[in-house]
């Protein structure tokens, strides 16, 4: 077993689900996803008038991807404006 | 789409299968009794989904429940039970506060979980030391970030249910919905 697996086992072990954080420091980041997920399926679930799984999912993924995007240039243009030209 | 209130005529109109959307949607709450506007709202902050539920409207009461339910216990999971806390975190807790779990849960966590929660917020001892622990690890930068920011998003879409379920128990969005399929049938035909 290598030193990876055995800290992510200890880690495991030691956390208390509620009462412990997760080390996410790593992977933050990637949690926007479920979040933009779970609005756009709220949204859509209230806006669609009789709600059926396949509409469902395909127009809270449509939304889900429409959001991601904004926000992926919104990143882009203030990294463009930090990191480019230095503001 | 311009708001278009039915008169009696124009009900008559509809054929009977496009007539049923207050039915698909099931009860609103003008046929529960009582006052049932708010008995919808109060459970809808309750658990959030169920003011769906008690109106009927099934599949949409568990997608919302499961959803919004989910993104709140994902946020505690990841950052503990601190990330729910108003007097550390009180414009964030504006938002969780829509959440009815999370007002319970911060009264139990400041009333039962923290050693000292009198002491001055953001000091060593509201934290919890190593000598006066709290029961609970606080947790600090990201998951505290990521955490927070799951509880407040979830509490903000309840307040987005709220609005749905005041809507759907006046009747309002059915008259609407109703409203829409009379003006594409005439536009049909």
């Amino acid at each position: 077993m290598n030193t990876t697996l055995i800290g992510i086992c200890q880690m495991t072990l030691a956390y208390r689900p509620f009462l412990d954080p997760l080390a996410v420091d790593r992977y933050w980041l990637w949690l926007l996803l479920p979040l933009i997920i779970a609005i756009a399926v709220v949204y859509k679930t209230v806006k669609i008038p009789n709600p059926q799984w396949g509409v469902m999912t395909a127009q809270s993924l449509t939304l889900a991807a429409q959001i991601f995007a904004v926000m992926a240039g919104a990143a882009a243009f203030l990294l463009f404006l930090t990191e480019i030209i230095g503001l | 789409m311009p708001e278009k209130h039915l008169s009696k005529q124009d009900e008559k109109k509809m054929p009977q299968g496009e007539h049923s959307d207050e039915n698909s949607q099931g009860n609103t709450g003008e046929n529960a009794g009582g006052n049932p506007n708010l008995r919808c709202l109060f459970l809808a902050w309750l658990i959030p989904g169920l003011g769906h539920l008690y109106m009927g409207d099934i599949k949409r009461g568990l997608i919302l429940c499961i959803t919004i339910s989910g993104l709140f216990i994902s946020g505690l999971l990841i950052g503990g039970v601190g990330v729910v806390d108003y007097k550390l975190n009180k414009a964030w807790f504006f938002g969780q506060m829509f959440n009815g779990p999370a007002v319970v849960l911060a009264i139990v966590r400041s009333k039962t979980l923290m050693t000292y929660p009198d002491a001055p917020v953001a000091t060593s001892r509201y934290f919890g030391t190593p000598h006066e622990p709290n029961a609970y690890a606080p947790s600090f930068g990201r998951p505290n970030e990521i955490g927070i920011l799951y509880t407040a998003l979830a509490g903000l879409l309840n307040l987005f249910i709220f609005y749905d379920v005041w809507d759907r128990s006046q009747g309002r969005k059915a008259r609407k919905n109703n409203a829409a399929q009379l003006e594409s049938s005439q536009v049909n035909t």
